[in-house]
């Protein structure tokens, strides 16, 4: 599973919290919001206000996680910094560890890509020659040019590894306004023009389209592009394939929704959902469910297990889109994520 | 040299037109020099030959090439530029030994070939503004079949240029220009200011062309 399909996929999180942050300030105290982006400077405000402007509708939980978290930062802790080190740590604070490590300097070329998605930068460098991915490399921080040399092909990052060892500027100045064009087209595209983009938003509106119109639009899909239909179901959520995430997601998930929509949800479901689905939640949450189903039985038609579906469907993308979770699918050839899984149901039985 | 020409200007001589080789040879060479220094390169601008054509006589490369429509003297004029050129110049600009690299796909362009093919452009005519030259930028395409700036059978001077950098052949460079900007160019160019700011001047001027 690719990550979000909303338009902010290519910012990171902590810029999505900073973004956030900001636009709850500005609904509340204008004036505040307005200094804190007027010390942050012009690089990082841009940034930000780019950040801003994709955010779309923020659910109150997240809005409220957001705030508690910066509540915890500057007043719990009692430090209250104002004017430029407030921005400056409001900044610093916002960037997770990885990030904060990486040192990231507005005034260098391409510094934007430290916060801006991997995957989102590698669909970019689809458009971009060789020499000018060596260039970004050349100047973005190790740790960014690192993860995103893991990402690609052997092959490819072999010789981007050569390249950037001979990268020899000539004109500081046309590296500088390539950087500047670079941001322009890559921030605007940022929403979703790219194919992949549309792909991800068509993907996830299907998601929550009732059954029967979702496969005549998928049918009319399969009649002018077979490729395409099957990009689309790859990135579609199920309810089904929800066991396909990691134990940790699907806990999380599992853990903000209602008992009762499970059991609904849970009606038309194979038994090894229903096996991984209790699986993966406590023993309390368990004996709540049982009870659910047994009710849910007799009530329950298409319509409500359909409905049902799409709730936690729905709930899942939120926890997605407030960066609790990734929806990526375990790989079940990927041993390392194999590995990983073994390692969290080990975890989740010492738990239980 | 010129080549043999099918066709002639009606109010040029043919002193005129050597007079305005001779501008058009030494704009080369400042604008050569004045590129050097942006780019940071060894930048050679020389012309090779011209011919004088209608337009539907005028065959351009096949390889693929960049065509800027401009005005200039608020007539229309073209420069176009290959690929091979662009390509190299934008390798070199991103730190590379200058070594064209292309898309699989012919018909499209690399987003650095694109960002660089337009500086060129702007920075020769930044140059020519910043000489009194009334030239503006209308728009660029990468097939000349959809630029419609001239008719068939106009009379045109086709300019072509070779280019040069870090002292190995890297491309070529033409100018396409009719009468009416020839015209313009041999007037003083003061005088040619005062036009451009008369609208209805121009638009005389446009009618008789």
């Amino acid at each position: 599973m690719s990550d979000s399909a909303s338009t902010t996929s290519s910012f990171s999180e902590p810029v999505k919290k900073v973004a956030t942050l900001l636009l709850f300030l500005e609904m509340n105290k204008p004036a505040l919001s307005k200094g804190i982006l007027k010390a942050m400077g012009e690089a990082k405000s841009r940034i930000v206000l780019e950040a801003m402007a994709n955010l779309g509708n923020i659910d109150q939980s997240s809005l409220q996680d957001t705030v508690l978290q910066f509540h915890e930062l500057f007043v719990a802790k009692k430090s209250i910094i104002g004017g430029k080190n407030l921005s400056s740590m409001l900044f610093q604070q916002a960037f997770d560890a990885n990030e904060s490590k990486s040192s990231v300097s507005y005034d260098k070329p391409f510094q934007y890509l430290e916060s801006i998605d991997n995957d989102a930068i590698l669909a970019m460098f689809d458009r971009l020659s060789m020499q000018m991915k060596a260039l970004i490399l050349y100047y973005i921080s190790q740790e960014k040019s690192s993860q995103l040399l893991q990402k690609m092909d052997t092959e490819t990052s072999k010789l981007l590894f050569k390249k950037v060892f001979t990268v020899n500027v000539i004109s500081d100045n046309y590296v500088s306004k390539l950087d500047k064009k670079l941001y322009e087209q890559f921030m605007s595209s940022a929403g979703g023009q790219s194919l992949k983009g549309i792909v991800l938003k068509f993907a996830a509106i299907l998601e929550q389209t009732p059954t029967d119109k979702r496969n005549d639009l998928l049918s009319s899909i399969e009649e002018d592009n077979p490729d395409l239909l099957e990009d689309i179901k790859a990135n579609m959520l199920s309810f089904e394939n929800l066991v396909k995430l990691k134990d940790e997601e699907l806990q999380l998930i599992l853990s903000n929704i209602d008992m009762k929509d499970l059991s609904y949800a849970l009606q038309s479901a194979e038994d090894d959902v229903k096996e991984k689905i209790t699986a993966n939640i406590s023993s309390r949450a368990k004996s709540i469910l049982d009870e659910e189903l047994e009710a849910a039985k007799e009530r329950a038609d298409d319509d409500s297990i359909n409905a049902a579906q799409l709730k936690i469907l729905s709930q899942a993308r939120s926890l997605q889109s407030s960066g609790k979770v990734t929806l990526k699918f375990v790989d079940p050839d990927n041993s390392d994520d194999k590995k990983d899984g073994d390692k969290e149901e080990k975890k989740d039985k010492e738990e239980k | 040299m010129a080549k043999d020409s099918n066709a002639k200007f009606t109010d040029i001589s043919e002193d005129d037109l050597t007079s305005l080789l001779d501008i058009f040879k030494s704009l080369s060479l400042t604008i050569s020099s004045f590129i050097s220094s942006e780019f940071k390169l060894k930048f050679l601008l020389s012309y090779t030959e011209h011919e004088c054509k209608q337009f539907q006589d005028i065959s351009f490369k096949e390889d693929p090439a960049v065509y800027n429509e401009l005005k200039w003297f608020s007539k229309p004029a073209l420069l176009y530029t290959d690929r091979s050129f662009i390509s190299r110049l934008a390798n070199r600009i991103l730190g590379g030994d200058g070594i064209a690299e292309t898309t699989d796909d012919p018909e499209k362009w690399f987003f650095s070939e694109e960002c660089v093919a337009s500086e060129f452009v702007d920075l020769i005519l930044d140059y020519l503004k910043t000489h009194n030259q009334l030239i503006k930028f209308e728009k660029s395409v990468k097939d000349v079949e959809y630029l419609h700036i001239y008719y068939p059978d106009d009379v045109l001077l086709s300019v072509n240029f070779k280019i040069e950098f870090d002292g190995e052949e890297g491309g070529s460079m033409g100018i396409l220009m009719g009468e009416s900007v020839l015209k313009e160019y041999l007037k003083d160019p003061e005088d040619s200011k005062a036009r451009e700011s008369d609208p209805d001047s121009a638009s005389s001027e446009d009618t008789t062309d």
